[in-house]
């Protein structure tokens, strides 16, 4: 680390030697840990201090209201990746004013120094405890934005931003010219740290962490609630000072300057009583001190942490929720977008396994272990450096086999090729064996044959998924699940659904006919609503999609795995049953639309999983989202599924109350009807829907009044000079419908179209559309409109029909297969044929049609006709 | 040979002061045949923060490649093994410079180059005659016209093979035996017709993947080069750097005597950078031209104008010359990317001119010349 500063921050070092002393004695009461979270280095250096140190009491960052938990973490039967999760319903708007629900997660890898600390201390029987706030403080503690406040999916209590992100470490980053800042993490720590001494690394670890938090910013410390942990923190350490003799604390390398004070640092309290000769101690122009002026060295204050006032709330217990969940390697893999510690998980875990395996290894040659720095001779006490070596093989192998079984590639020498490239490239960049990026850069450069795109990068996507893993944690039986899991057990049991098994099942319900079939499709629903990926719906009505809705059955797959209940726990924030919790999930996602509908679908959602619209707050916001919307197409599409809706309930035996909704749909929809005039060709498709929809809604006697105002608004419509064709034609046939007007006007009008000139003429097809999408009927009055078509059809010339021909299609797709028999059968009379005649028919070829065309053209010619 | 009537001065002599000193103070392991360690090769290409001292000078390193420090190792640890680099990538992403300075660094010549093109034979890549000396001898070595290849394995010195894949596939294929066995056989020599390649002998090739008219590989030929893909700079900083230091070299080898305007630079980078990735710094979705906009376009749309302006105005960039030659460069290659840079310009340029001002307003006023 010293290679990488500058000569002023070398001086600082002296400074840095204080803090070792001070915070790494193991001649003192307390030891200090620096770590960072999902280290194995850390882990390995740790085991070694829990050796030396052997304390009677470990202390671990985390929140404190999971201790009851730290029986199931060390259970024998509990296996890694897990994570502790951590929900805090806000129901008073203690943190932003309005109700909430939050959630965070603290995932632990086998390699995660905290539970390496955890399993030490079960096994050495030695008392641990987490000594943090509780995750509902420190959410109060921090400013909106910030810390666990901010806006993330997936919150991690244990992210490294303190350590990762912040402007001097991307300096050093840059200066040693790597890529990122795992690199350079796993550069200087993992990779070197691995045949370090523990001393040494340590003091490596400190100085990194005093380097990023002289580069923070006190205020910003403040506002995230830093300062505040680590007063609650300093104050559980000191309690437990008075029960223990000899206590080590895990801690995140950030806060051991935070926590540890060495005799000559000046605190805030002393400072304030200095306030007059303040400039002594810091600079005038910035009001920082630095360790690193040579003549006046001083400890900026972001090291000077001890007069925050900490105010605990009173929160019902009900609101709190802290549970121990099974994890992901995936879930854990930062580069997924989980802000949760390291890149590459399963990497590390084969390292870290090979860390294990040598440590209880005996049977070592001399030439496995690590040089000691500066000495250049081996030392058995030291560990392998060899591990990587072993790791980067073993996965250049795996993927070329992966890679291979579906490509002609890599071969045996490009793995030769890769594994040496490795090496040189670690010798390039001065490093003693190489890590996870050589192996990235070897593959890379030796697997990918072309040009790296989409097609060839599959040795990559495979090398990927493989760094990442697809381990899955596992839970002890008697660990404690939040009441939601307790739940869904409970219904699987009442509905004997079989969950002992993982093989998948597939159930036939008869939801319209037997109650309890019904009750279980809801139950699905809810479950895949949570993604819990525990049911799938495999045939079935399509509510949303409108498809299917002539199937009375609904055919399920369901299938039990470890990861339901983890989907489970996750959602365990929004309530303590699946119908609580699927109606606080629907209730958030609400509160986030402001689109009529999305909302709609929502509701269909509801619908499906037996919801009822649970409070006034709910119907309130449904009303209010409608209200505010001005969007007439999403309207017309809520519009459309509430109706849909209403008119299933009976047969869903629903008893959601969506009348007061369609009615505030209906009006704002006729108010702004008459604004649609001018509707663009991409939404007349959607604009007829919705005038057929209101058409329909408003047959019923209560819209009496709601249904003249629409004729009203029609009447103007139909006057407009910028009216679309096919509204035109659905407004005149609504119109007709409502027996408003007569056949002749509507014939008049289409009249107008077909005899039209130019455009006009080519706007005929929309206007027979709009006019067959809304009174088909009109058609078989009399032969009249038939008539008129026919005669067109007969006159026009080839290119127009062509261009006419998908809209007078689309026209005639509207009626069923029975009339359209029947037109057919009428056309073919005029012309005095049957439909047998049209049987007898033999197809006409593409050749045949066009010689015929041109002879036909010849006899004219001949004739004198053209 | 004067330094002056050459046009451009290969990498070797153009650097010649920085490998002096980095050979001389080249402490690393060196590969057979190398002329710098991997290190120094490294140190030469990206640039080190320090100058050296050489011959009681202190020779700075500048770097010249600038984009991804990771593709250079990997390009540099190919090179001292046993196998061929392929640099591939859109046109104007610097792969012939890096092969040049990978050669100038690593062998001392970055000259010994095949150029491929459709209508290379397969005798341009291994040997050809001298016919009137073969007629007069017969087959002996002083009537043997070596090819660049040739001479790399007979040198032990890279060889470059610029456009490779301009060149039909079974003449590609030619290569395939001298790459695995390092070997070149000359049947009309006899039994001295045997040429082993000396140590410190690679091939580099550069292959195009967007232009027409390009040959696909052989999965033969493929399997003996590590591949190696050139991005485009992904940075705006970055390509400003660039279009400065390129344009700064080119006025200097040229005796224009004229500072390149920062500002100008960035307003071209960041036009390059936006049209290329297909959206602006503001969020705008820009329609992307078809043309390549490449930073060595956009080297060369600046160096124009700098030289209109030296020559023909008061030495001053002017953003009406600017947007001419962004024009002439665009619509060179497809007259349908004139209305999506006129689009740029009336929604992203005029945004910021509103915002940025100077010299933002007047590269928006010279719209004008976008038709």
């Amino acid at each position: 680390m010293e290679g990488l500063l500058r000569g002023k921050e070398i001086s600082g070092m002296r400074e840095i030697d204080r803090l070792m002393e001070a915070a790494c004695s193991y001649d003192k009461k307390r030891f200090y840990f620096p770590i960072r979270h999902h280290s194995p280095v850390c882990a390995y250096h740790l085991m070694r201090v829990i050796e030396s140190y052997a304390p009677d009491c470990i202390l671990i960052e985390g929140p404190d209201n999971a201790n009851d938990l730290l029986e199931d973490i060390t259970d024998p039967d509990t296996e890694a990746p897990l994570a502790i999760y951590y929900s805090f319903r806000d129901k008073n708007g203690l943190l932003e004013g309005k109700r909430g629900d939050y959630r965070c997660y603290y995932p632990f890898l086998d390699y995660s120094p905290e539970l390496v600390a955890l399993r030490e201390a079960a096994r050495r029987g030695i008392k641990c405890a987490f000594i943090d706030l509780p995750y509902e403080e420190i959410l109060l503690a921090e400013k909106e934005g910030e810390g666990l406040r901010k806006e993330d999916d997936r919150s991690s209590y244990n992210d490294d931003r303190y350590l990762s992100e912040n402007s001097y470490i991307k300096k050093l980053v840059e200066n040693a010219g790597l890529r990122s800042f795992d690199e350079f993490w796993e550069h200087y720590f993992e990779i070197q740290g691995l045949k370090a001494y523990t001393e040494d690394f340590l003091k490596n670890m400190l100085c990194y962490c005093v380097l990023s938090r002289a580069s923070s910013d006190r205020q910003a410390l403040l506002e995230d609630g830093c300062l505040a942990r680590e007063t609650h923190m300093r104050s559980i350490i000191l309690k437990k000072s008075f029960e223990h003799k000899r206590i080590l604390i895990v801690i995140g390398g950030f806060h051991v300057a935070g926590l540890v004070k060495p005799d000559s640092w000046i605190t805030n309290g002393e400072l304030d009583l200095l306030a007059d000769n303040r400039d002594t101690f810091f600079d005038a122009g910035t009001g920082q001190g630095s360790f690193f002026d040579e003549k006046k060295p001083v400890i900026p204050d972001v090291f000077l942490n001890d007069n925050i006032e900490l105010k605990r709330h009173t929160i019902d217990e009900k609101d709190k929720g802290v549970y121990l969940m099974s994890y992901s390697m995936e879930a854990c893999d930062r580069l997924n977008g989980y802000a949760s510690g390291m890149p590459h998980p399963m990497f590390y875990q084969r390292i870290w396994e090979g860390i294990v395996k040598s440590s209880s290894d005996d049977e070592l040659g001399e030439e496995d272990y690590g040089i000691i720095s500066g000495t250049g001779e081996y030392d058995s006490k030291e560990f392998p450096c060899n591990i990587y070596d072993q790791v980067i093989l073993r996965y250049l192998v795996d993927v070329g086999k992966k890679v291979r079984r579906k490509e002609a590639y890599p071969s045996t020498y490009d793995e030769i090729c890769a594994l040496n490239m490795c090496s040189n490239l670690a010798g390039l960049r001065n490093k003693c064996c190489p890590g996870v990026y050589e192996l990235i850069d070897s593959v890379l450069s030796n697997y990918v044959k072309g040009e790296y795109n989409l097609a060839t990068d599959r040795p990559m996507r495979t090398l990927r998924k493989e760094l990442t893993g697809k381990k899955i944690g596992r839970l002890n039986e008697s660990a404690k699940l939040p009441p939601l899991c307790n739940d869904f057990e409970k219904m699987c049991h009442a509905y004997r659904l079989d969950v002992h098994s993982s093989t998948k099942k597939e159930l036939t319900l008869s939801i319209f006919s037997t109650k309890r079939h019904r009750e279980i499709s809801s139950f699905f629903y809810r479950m895949e609503y949570l993604d819990t990926n525990f049911a799938a719906r495999k045939k079935g009505a399509n509510l949303r999609l409108r498809k299917d809705r002539n199937l009375i059955r609904e055919i399920w797959e369901y299938k039990y795995s470890p990861d339901v209940m983890s989907a489970l726990v996750d959602a365990s924030v929004y309530g303590g049953t699946l119908k609580e919790a699927c109606s606080g999930l629907v209730e958030k996602r609400l509160f986030m639309e402001a689109d009529a509908s999305k909302v709609s679908e929502l509701v269909i959602s509801m619908f499906e999983m037996g919801l009822e619209i649970q409070s006034k707050r709910v119907a309130d916001r449904l009303l209010a989202v409608i209200q505010e919307d001005s969007n007439f197409f999403a309207l017309a599409k809520a519009f459309s599924n509430v109706t849909m809706l209403m008119d299933l309930s009976e047969l869903y035996s629903s008893d959601m109350e969506l009348a007061p909704i369609r009615e505030v749909l209906v009006t704002k929809l006729l108010s702004m009807l008459i604004h649609m005039i001018g509707v663009k060709e991409e939404g007349v498709g959607e604009m007829l829907d919705a005038l057929k929809e209101l058409y329909g809604v408003l047959l019923d006697k209560r819209y009496e009044e709601d249904k003249l105002y629409y004729i009203d608004v029609i009447k103007k419509m139909i006057k407009a000079d910028d009216i679309h064709p096919s509204i035109l034609g659905a407004c005149q046939g609504i119109l007709y419908a409502y027996a408003e007007i007569d056949k002749r006007e509507i014939t008049i009008s289409m009249e107008g179209y077909l005899s039209g000139s130019g455009d006009r003429m080519l706007h005929a097809a929309d206007h027979i559309r709009g006019v067959f999408y809304m009174a088909r009927d009109i058609l078989f009055v009399d032969d009249s409109i038939l008539n008129m078509l026919d005669e067109y059809v007969g006159n026009t010339d080839y290119d127009t029909f062509i261009r006419m021909l998908p809209q007078l299609r689309l026209a005639f797709s509207y009626f069923t297969p029975v009339e359209i028999d029947r037109i057919a059968g009428r056309i073919a009379g005029k012309y005095n044929m049957t439909g047998e005649r049209f049987k007898q028919l033999h197809e006409v070829s593409n050749e045949e049609f066009a010689y015929g065309k041109e002879l036909e053209k010849k006899v004219l010619q001949l004739m004198g006709v053209i | 040979m004067s330094e002056t009537k050459m046009m451009r001065l290969p990498m070797e002599e153009a650097y010649k002061d920085e490998l002096e000193a980095l050979a001389a103070n080249d402490s690393g392991r060196r590969p057979a045949g190398w002329k710098l360690s991997p290190k120094a090769v490294r140190t030469f290409i990206l640039g080190s923060r320090e100058p050296i001292s050489h011959n009681g000078k202190q020779v700075e390193i500048h770097k010249k490649y600038f984009g991804n420090d990771a593709l250079i190792e990997r390009c540099i640890v190919t090179l001292a093994g046993n196998r061929g680099l392929m640099l591939v990538g859109e046109p104007g992403t610097a792969k012939t410079m890096l092969s040049e300075l990978l050669s100038a660094a690593i062998s001392g010549n970055s000259m010994n180059t095949i150029q491929g093109t459709a209508g290379t034979t397969e005798d341009m890549i291994k040997y050809s005659w001298n016919y009137a000396m073969l007629l007069d001898r017969g087959p002996i070595r002083e009537a043997l016209v070596p090819s660049p290849l040739f001479v790399g394995m007979e040198q032990g010195i890279i060889t470059r093979f610029e456009e490779i894949t301009r060149t039909p596939a079974q003449i590609q294929d030619s290569l395939i035996s001298v790459l695995s066995d390092k070997v070149l056989n000359v049947p009309e020599l006899g039994a001295e017709g045997l040429l082993f390649a000396r140590q410190g002998f690679n091939v580099i090739g550069t292959a195009n993947t967007r232009d027409k008219g390009v040959n696909e590989m052989s999965s033969a030929l493929k399997r003996r080069f590590n591949f190696e893909t050139v991005e485009p700079v992904r940075e705006v900083r970055m390509e400003k750097q660039i279009i400065l230091q390129e344009v700064s070299k080119l006025a200097m080898e040229n005796g224009i005597e004229m500072e390149a305007d920062e500002t100008a630079a960035e307003v071209l980078a960041s036009t390059y950078h936006e049209l290329r990735e297909g959206v602006s710094s503001m969020g705008h979705q820009i329609d992307k031209p078809s043309a390549v906009m490449s930073t060595a376009e956009a080297v060369s749309v600046f160096y124009q104008t700098m030289m209109s302006a030296y020559y023909y105005g008061d030495s001053k960039i002017s953003m009406d010359d600017m947007v001419q030659n962004l024009v002439g460069a665009v619509v060179k290659e497809n007259k349908d990317d004139l209305p999506k840079i006129r689009s740029y310009f009336q929604t992203v340029i005029k945004d910021k001119s509103q915002k940025e001002g100077d010299v933002w307003k007047a590269y928006y006023e010279a719209k004008k010349y976008l038709g």
